[in-house]
């Protein structure tokens, strides 16, 4: 026979990987798990278009979201926030996933297709502070964009960021610094007229 | 705080977001109170405090809630009872002991890979099966829509349970299985005289070809392909059997 890797190996990865992709999950932890991904539903996708800034990509992402969060077979340790938990798979789908894929697509990550916006088709009148908010933050590269997201919309801390993110703490809080620092150099919101004259860049 | 006991703007936004134990924040309050430039560049960062919360609420009321619920109450539910689990263990440990049958099957699979050895790896695979692997499976038709759902998702069909009826045998289930990132799909049925029966499906782009047999563990299996996936119906029934069943499948799937 032609070179046969050791007896252990070809049975480790049949076993792991010839498998379901759904293992046993209590079927009432999985209604609950259902329930509550449900809450959910919005946050990821602005969290997801935040990131992608294609509407089609949030989507994606929300989805891929759910899938691994359904998959989950033990309970989450306790104290563990759903929401943290939940940004979390989110982020590294698209991190190690969706965007690693559309680079290699060639296929472009700037030039929103549809980013947030509050004109034409969508129903909700426009308001100009969130719109031009919006925009300010939008214009800040990904890693920054995130951080500021997931502290000051999401609420979470400093050592929540981190987590979600996979990164040290020193490098939450110097991205939110430089951040911040480039927010600061804008006019104040109420100074501006119109989201249509300066901001449109 | 740096060298020279001045904060750094990292400090000075950890300040602002309230993210400072009391002492450090002391701190900073002491050297605010010292340094009035220092002050002036407070106010300057906290010039970035906007309402970033209220923005994006407002944002994430564009979101297709309506749409986003729908799909998560597509995605097919993780049931996977005791039972079934009990006898992949136990069919596990019956692989440590005939290593040299998973070996195979790696080695198999890895030349498989351009050539028809799936198959091969499928009917290791369903060797394993006997009637009480899927008698205690619902048949519940929601629930198979949603699996098949999955299917068409991963591998571009468009399955229906209406297309998969094999009376008397009954389909119990579909779900996919991945090796080495390729997917194959695999729809089983109980057959009241034969036990499990599976049509199993993967990707393929070596052309299409008419029906053919072959015998593999034990089991018959009929297999084909089309211009884009190919095919095998493998189980207990005779061979004619199967092949009548395969050309249903295949007439109904290509419709």
């Amino acid at each position: 026979m032609r070179g046969i890797p050791g007896p252990g190996r070809g049975h480790q990865r049949f076993v792991e990987n010839l498998r379901p992709e759904r293992t046993e999950v209590a079927i009432a932890s999985d209604q609950a798990l259902r329930a509550e991904l449900g809450q959910h539903l919005a946050r990821l996708w602005r969290y997801g278009l935040l990131l992608s800034r294609h509407r089609h990509v949030a989507e994606e992402l929300v989805q891929a979201t759910c899938v691994r969060a359904l998959e989950r077979v033990r309970p989450l340790a306790p104290g563990t926030r759903m929401d943290c938990w939940l940004l979390s798979i989110l982020h590294s789908i698209w991190l190690n996933e969706v965007r690693s894929r559309r680079v290699r697509q060639g296929q472009a990550l700037v030039g929103a297709d549809n980013a947030l916006s509050f004109d034409g088709e969508h129903a909700a009148q426009p308001n100009v502070f969130a719109t031009q908010v919006i925009r300010r933050v939008d214009s800040l590269p990904e890693t920054q964009r995130e951080c500021v997201f997931l502290a000051y919309v999401e609420g979470l801390s400093y050592h929540e960021v981190a987590e979600v993110l996979q990164v040290p703490l020193g490098t939450v809080m110097s991205r939110l610094a430089t951040a911040r620092v480039k927010l600061a150099e804008y006019p104040p919101l109420h100074a501006v007229p119109s989201p249509s004259t300066e901001e449109r860049r | 705080m740096n060298d020279h006991g001045i904060p750094s703007d990292e400090q000075l936004v950890a300040y602002l977001d309230d993210q400072l134990d009391t002492e450090q924040r002391s701190r900073i309050d002491a050297a605010i109170a010292e340094d009035s430039l220092l002050n002036l560049r407070l106010q300057w960062l906290a010039r970035s405090s906007l309402p970033f919360k209220d923005a994006y609420d407002q944002a994430g009321r564009q979101a297709p809630v309506d749409r986003l619920q729908s799909m998560l109450d597509s995605l097919p539910s993780p049931e996977r009872p005791a039972m079934d689990r009990r006898w992949f263990l136990a069919a596990a440990a019956a692989l440590v002991v005939s290593g040299v049958v998973a070996d195979r099957l790696f080695i198999g699979w890895q030349r498989g890979q351009q050539q028809n050895d799936w198959r091969a790896l499928m009917a290791d695979y369903m060797a394993l099966y006997v009637p009480q692997t899927l008698d205690h499976l619902p048949g519940d038709e929601a629930a198979q829509r949603a699996q098949l759902r999955t299917l068409d998702a991963r591998l571009g069909l468009n399955l229906t349970p209406a297309k998969l009826t094999l009376p008397p045998a009954q389909f119990k289930r579909a779900q996919i299985l991945e090796y080495d990132g390729v997917p194959i799909a695999q729809m089983t049925w109980l057959d009241p005289a034969h036990g499990p029966l599976a049509l199993c499906v993967t990707r393929t782009s070596s052309g299409s070809r008419t029906f053919a047999h072959e015998r593999r563990r034990g089991l018959n299996v009929v297999y084909w392909a089309d211009m884009e996936h190919a095919w095998m119906l493998i189980g207990h029934n005779p061979a004619a059997e199967l092949e009548d069943m395969a050309r249903l499948l295949r007439t109904r799937i290509s419709a």
